[in-house]
């Protein structure tokens, strides 16, 4: 039973860390080049029900394709709005599969690990490395899926799993809680279907019970996928809670209309597959296609109903409106002029991500608050760099537009090396809070730089003659270096690895304050020169 | 945040007590900006009874140091509100004074 458990949670390790690199790369691939692709290919509805039916084929588990396209979401691939088709696609394609072949992905798996685990770890020019990484990751999340599958499977021949399913002989509600149980655990609906199928041709299970074995195993399917989106929020949530909310409208309505069936002998469900075929298995596959099919029916012509709803229910998270573009949206324009404000008024933008963190530093609100304001940061900084390749290689940019944009650019990079040290200086501020010399550090670092990037951004903003002048005499003071000394030479109490973090915070202080001062008179240069 | 204001001289003080952060920033900027509306020339904030000053603090100190011809005057900081002028260079754009006497002195 140990191995069982010790199973499931290296299955788990692996979909996640599969899911982070999956993440991570594609945000590399997702140049804006390929978004538009991607975007043409998901525009028509219809078209993202193929492509749906595409990924249940290539994943066989719809909490799988879910957190496949989670990721896309998360790397600004897709929208939600093109999400939801094909989640339909993915839940209506994988009833067809049932009724076809079942491929073992296992050793696709391995191959998938093995080849691009080696482009990733030796290409030299370091080119394939995202789409090698992405894929990498892809095989990760079913390698873990897999091993929590293969841990689970010992299961079968446990004397207490014989009598579970022997006490379930007759009664419905218990397989539907067997079927519920088993996708849960062994991450697949569509494995237990087929599982289900299997019972069914063994004479083990009537039709009947292997049809609320099915039912049961689309609603294991969702718990599942509520489970494992638990820490997640924003638009990540809900494509989430839409596949937990599809199978859940597909058991209120059939669940009852089987019973309805069977008790009142009312033809519904399963008197129109019994029409299409005599063969007990091909009618579970359709019934189980008509589990898929009818909240399929109902959802699709609603899709944008449903995405005002999801959004009403699961809001964008603060990071997710952090990094979305407001100012450079697909199209900025033939006017170059036009263009480069729009990217200036964007950069400005990235200095509110710069002063949130500030602000989660303060709380102490941890590294996951950090990493989602790195996340924000890095979605935002993309979009601008490429705006601004977009501005240098389509238009033909006078002297002093060139000009413009090389200061933009410059600006650009102060402000990625600025937040890269906002980081460092977290984790280190976070390390250095043990002790109360520590702390105070913490206190008095946060508020003082934060008071300068607010300076900052209001000579960004205001284009102020005075600001800029003010910002120009407090980093130029010598401050940090005063208060830095004084707590090393005068605090005794304070242990050598905390000496080294507070040597290694006002480091990262003092090159954020003179970042802070050159980016200001950047800012400044820049208004000089409208 | 409590604050209390007297004309001594040429001099109008503002006498800050409690910490000045977040939660307190827009009581004490109305109530520097009313004597500056009320044509206070030269302002010393007595800051002997302020326990932090964050940088929202700074801020409401900046915007009405910026309202002023002549340099804002500070006095009777604490270890820790001192670090924070030190950090954040407030030390170059304010007079600091050990205490509100001279700070009225000048």
């Amino acid at each position: 039973m140990l191995l069982v458990l010790g199973s499931v949670l290296g299955g788990l390790g692996l979909f996640f860390v599969g899911l982070k690199l999956l993440t991570e790369n594609l945000k590399l691939l997702s140049g804006r080049r390929l978004r538009e692709k991607v975007a043409t290919w998901t525009r028509n509805p219809f078209l993202g029900v193929l492509w749906g039916g595409l990924f249940i084929t290539i994943t066989q588990s719809a909490a799988a394709a879910t957190f496949i396209l989670i990721g896309m979401l998360r790397a600004g691939m897709l929208t939600v709005r093109q999400i939801l088709p094909i989640m339909i696609g993915v839940n209506l394609i994988g009833g067809v599969i049932v009724l076809v072949l079942v491929f073992d992905v296992k050793l696709a798996v391995f191959l998938l690990l093995g080849i691009t685990g080696m482009i990733y770890s030796r290409d030299p020019s370091g080119s394939l490395r995202p789409a090698a990484g992405a894929a990498f990751g892809v095989g990760m999340l079913f390698l873990g899926l897999n091993t929590t599958q293969a841990g689970i499977a010992p299961m079968a021949e446990m004397a207490w799993f014989k009598e579970a399913l022997a006490s379930s002989q007759g009664s419905y509600v218990l397989g539907f809680l067997l079927g519920a149980v088993f996708s849960f655990v062994v991450q697949s609906a569509l494995a237990v279907v087929i599982l289900s199928l299997a019972f069914l041709q063994a004479d083990l299970f009537s039709l009947e019970q292997c049809v609320m074995i099915a039912y049961g195993a689309k609603v294991g399917s969702s718990a599942l996928t509520y489970f494992l989106s638990n820490s997640l929020r924003g638009e990540s949530r809900q494509v989430a809670m839409f596949q937990v909310t599809f199978n859940l409208l597909g058991a209120v309505i059939l669940v009852p209309a089987f019973y309805f069936e069977i008790y009142t002998d009312i033809p519904i469900m399963m008197a129109l597959a019994a029409q299409f075929s005599s063969s007990e298995s091909i009618q579970l596959g359709l019934v189980n296609l008509m589990f898929n099919a009818v909240p399929a029916l109902l959802v699709f012509p609603g899709i944008g109903l449903c995405t005002r709803t999801l959004s009403r229910y699961f809001p964008r998270s603060s990071e997710e409106e952090l990094s979305r573009p407001q100012y450079l949206l697909e199209h900025t324009g033939d006017d170059p002029h036009n263009a480069m404000e729009l990217i200036e008024l964007e950069q400005t933008r990235l200095l509110n991500i710069l002063s949130q963190s500030f602000d989660a530093m303060r709380d102490d609100l941890g590294s996951k608050k950090m990493d989602s304001l790195k996340e924000s940061f890095d979605g935002l900084d993309e979009v601008i760099q490429e705006a601004m390749h977009d501005l240098s290689s389509h238009h033909q940019l006078s002297s002093a537009l060139y000009d413009r944009l090389n200061a933009v650019l410059n600006i650009q990079r102060s402000l990625a090396t600025a937040n890269q040290e906002i980081q460092a200086l977290s984790a280190q501020l976070s390390a250095l809070r043990g002790s109360a010399r520590g702390q105070r550090f913490a206190r008095v670092a946060v508020d003082g730089i934060d008071a300068i990037l607010l300076t900052l951004i209001d000579v960004a903003k205001e284009h102020n003659e005075i600001d800029a002048q003010l910002l120009g005499q407090m980093t130029s003071e010598d401050g940090m270096a005063r208060v830095r000394k004084a707590y090393l030479a005068e605090d005794e109490s304070m242990d050598a690895a905390s000496r080294m973090q507070l040597l290694a915070s006002a480091n990262h202080c003092e090159r954020l304050i003179w970042l802070f001062g050159d980016t200001g008179q950047a800012y400044h240069a820049l208004a000089l020169s409208d | 945040m409590e604050i209390t204001s007297e004309q001594i001289g040429a001099v109008t003080v503002a006498r800050l007590s409690g910490d000045l952060d977040t939660g307190t920033a827009a009581i004490a900027g109305e109530a520097l900006m009313a004597l500056l509306d009320d044509g206070a020339q030269t302002l010393l904030v007595n800051l002997e009874a302020v326990g932090f000053v964050s940088s929202a603090g700074l801020r409401v100190l900046l915007t009405a140091a910026k309202r002023l011809s002549s340099k804002l005057r500070v006095c009777g900081l604490n270890e820790t509100v001192q670090e924070v002028f030190d950090i954040s260079g407030f030390t170059s754009i304010f007079d600091v004074y050990d205490s509100e006497q001279l700070g009225l002195d000048g």
